[in-house]
């Protein structure tokens, strides 16, 4: 009944990706999250309307103002309602960063780049599942944009490659968002809520929480599931030094 | 908005969920029906033994560290410990520990485990809705009828698929669950339902990790904040199970609407909820019992020279491992079952620790065992033959196994399985006193009793 996966190499190179200390190849990608971070920053502190209600709802929880989940969720939803439908991958990775990166008071340069490898990593896993079938059923934006907010909070909590790969996958069994909802106001819900949902699992992994070693390329595991398409070496050729998202 | 309604089924001018929300709604007006209920209570009672069992497990403490480090209030409980978290981790922790072990319940038909989902969000909610006994039974029983209901109109396709079903359909009673609490109204559930879908979760590939039972605690979680979303005024698409690009034709590739809004309030898949007597795969279940009926016709397993077990061919598919190295491996041995049925004449937790699995009396008798399949066998059936020193013998056919749907846990059987998680974790009487505020629950004015006898009287040393 157990018939799960040992190793993965597509978790090795997101994983390594996420750990390991980056080369001179980063530069231009880890300069232009650097931009970007600043300006979802400048997103964070406005007062938008979905901003406010949201906060307000996710608070009657019972949380302080200052729960990442909550704050995370709500800039998510904010950057995602910008320009409605068109939210990418890249949106929960920047929500997630600027909440850790306030929160635990990373330095600029540690949130540019784990925004990088976050959103490297998210365009590295949608380049290998994207098809037309794929985006006629789920929301992109949040269901890959988990994968890689995921991995940016690993790498600022400094996670080892044994509790990232385990965050990895806390992330990639709720990958979720559907495509009909893209063009409702829930989407943006949807998008928001994978920033938050990447907070937890980078947290619970943090403090010994296990998962799947093959939550993306496993028999019974993201791409299989949600997939119309796999390549695998499109996240494994050249990752780290071959910078896709920032070409 | 809604009108009143003749009969709860769909409509052709409502959508899926507006109508589910119909059905569901109306239904919670009214007292379940006697045998719901009873069944709702046997439900309650299981899982709460089985989270409770399970609330010192290294996963609950990853949950609650983490809940710790974001700085969250404390205010609603797990149950088994006495720190306090929000809802939205109480929930997670509950539903973590209740599926753990996969000791919880079962739907056959679908492989729902849908009470440890439900539990946690009765217990995050409890202290801010403050749901008298009877609601919160209703509440309960409505919210593993909705997933189990969602769970039939795409089974068994989606499962087969690899979708984890109790976290994917959990999602969505957990939502049904959380509005009734909130006291939403049937438009306001039918938007909990529609935002729930898009919240899906749970892979398969996560079997075997702390993820499986992570899965019915974020389908609480989740089904919690789609209910405040609604309770808020967010709008969703109302068609989104039967869209395009929507919840069911994405996740299954077949779908049956009547399965899951068709006789609501005549059908029941409530009552179809089995509870498994013993911690490890289904189909092992009947050679258990076996082992536990002649264990007492045995004098000491010294005794024992062979073991032979004519059973359904699946037991050594599934659970043919005859030598397990660890409690995990021992959870797919139908013959380490049998050995610790013979040693220790009982099959709980405490029978599948890495420790005792690998003692040498079970081992010897696991060596003396063998699984001899036969396809005349029915799934919940096994004849057992033990021969003995001088030539004696002890023969058994269990015709249906316990737990099975032909042959229900007993409530006393029940009882005790839940003792046997329960008091080792709160003390002697604890299960009979949880029993009790359970089986009482109807005439209950809060929740606060019950939960109050969920918490230890100390805080174990867990750090």
């Amino acid at each position: 009944m157990h018939e799960t996966a040992h190793h993965s190499a597509v978790s090795d190179a997101l994983v390594a990706l996420a750990c390991g200390p980056l080369d001179a190849t980063s530069t231009a990608a880890v300069d232009a999250a650097r931009t970007r971070v600043a300006e979802a920053r400048a997103q964070a502190s406005g007062n938008s309307a979905v901003a406010t209600q949201l906060a307000a709802l996710l608070q009657s929880q019972g949380s302080t103002a200052g729960d990442q989940r909550v704050r995370a969720w709500t800039l998510g939803a904010t950057l995602a309602s910008v320009g409605a439908g068109n939210a990418t991958p890249d949106v929960p990775v920047l929500a997630a960063v600027v909440t850790i990166g306030d929160a635990i008071g990373s330095s600029e340069t540690d949130m540019a780049e784990a925004a990088a490898v976050g959103i490297e990593a998210a365009a590295r896993v949608l380049a290998a599942v994207d098809s037309s079938e794929f985006r006629a059923r789920w929301n992109v934006a949040s269901a890959i944009g988990i994968l890689g907010a995921t991995l940016a909070a690993a790498r600022l909590h400094r996670l080892d490659a044994t509790r990232a790969r385990h965050a990895l996958g806390v992330a990639a069994t709720q990958a979720a968002g559907l495509a009909h909802n893209v063009s409702h106001a829930v989407g943006a819900l949807e998008t928001g809520k994978a920033a938050a949902d990447a907070i937890e699992a980078a947290l619970i992994a943090k403090h010994g929480f296990t998962s799947a070693p093959a939550s993306i390329d496993g028999r019974r595991g993201f791409a299989a599931l949600m997939a119309y398409r796999f390549d695998p070496q499109a996240i494994v050729e050249g990752i780290g030094s071959r910078w896709v998202s920032a070409s | 908005m809604s009108s009143p309604v003749s009969s709860p089924v769909s409509s052709p001018t409502s959508s899926v969920a507006e109508a589910f929300a119909r059905g569901l709604h109306a239904l919670a007006q009214q007292p379940l029906p006697a045998d719901v209920a009873k069944e709702a209570q046997r439900s309650l009672i299981n899982v709460i033994g089985t989270s409770i069992g399970a609330s010192r497990h290294p996963g609950v403490d990853a949950i609650l560290a983490a809940a710790r480090e974001l700085g969250v209030a404390q205010r609603a409980p797990v149950p088994g410990r006495k720190e306090r978290v929000d809802a939205h981790f109480s929930a997670l922790a509950t539903g973590f520990a209740g599926h753990l072990d996969d000791f919880d319940d079962t739907h056959l038909a679908t492989v729902i485990h849908p009470a440890a989902s439900t539990l946690a969000v009765v217990t995050a909610l409890a202290p801010e809705t403050k749901p008298s006994g009877r609601a919160a039974l209703t509440a309960f029983a409505l919210g593993c009828e909705a997933q189990l209901r969602v769970g039939v109109s795409i089974s068994p396709e989606h499962y087969d698929r690899g979708w984890h079903i109790t976290g994917t359909c959990g999602v969505i009673g957990c939502a049904t669950t959380a509005a009734l609490l909130l006291g939403l109204t049937e438009a306001q559930l039918a938007q909990a339902v529609a935002i729930a879908a898009s919240m899906f979760v749970g892979h398969r590939e996560a079997f075997g990790t702390m993820t499986k039972p992570y899965h019915p605690g974020k389908a609480a979680s989740n089904g919690i904040a789609a209910a405040r979303l609604a309770q808020a005024g967010q709008q969703a698409a109302a068609d989104i199970f039967e869209a395009q690009g929507g919840y069911s034709h994405s996740m299954s590739t077949r779908v049956d609407f009547e399965q899951m809004n068709g006789a609501l309030g005549e059908r029941w898949e409530l009552l179809f909820n089995t509870y498994k007597p013993y911690p490890c795969g289904i189909v092992a279940h009947p050679a258990i019992d076996a082992g536990l009926a002649i264990a007492p016709r045995i004098g000491a397993v010294e005794e024992i020279e062979s073991i032979t077990l004519r059973c359904h061919p699946l037991v050594p598919e599934l659970m043919g491992n005859p030598q397990p190295k660890d409690g995990l491996q021992a959870r797919f041995s139908a013959i380490h079952g049998v050995a610790a049925a013979l040693c220790d004449k009982r099959v709980g937790l405490a029978q599948y620790d890495d420790g005792r699995v690998v003692r040498d009396d079970v081992r010897r008798v696991r060596a003396l065992t063998t699984l001899a399949p036969d396809p005349s066998v029915n799934r919940d059936e096994v004849f057992i033959l033990a021969k003995l020193r001088g030539g004696a013998s002890v023969e058994h056919h269990v015709e249906h196994a316990r737990g099975s749907l032909a042959r229900p846990l007993t409530d006393d059987e029940l009882t005790e399985k839940v003792r046997l998680l329960i008091d080792p974790t709160l003390g002697d009487g604890a299960a009979a006193r949880l029993a009790a505020a359970v089986e009482s629950i109807d005439g209950a004015r809060s929740l606060d009793a019950l939960f109050a006898l969920c918490a230890p009287q100390e805080e174990p040393n867990h750090a």
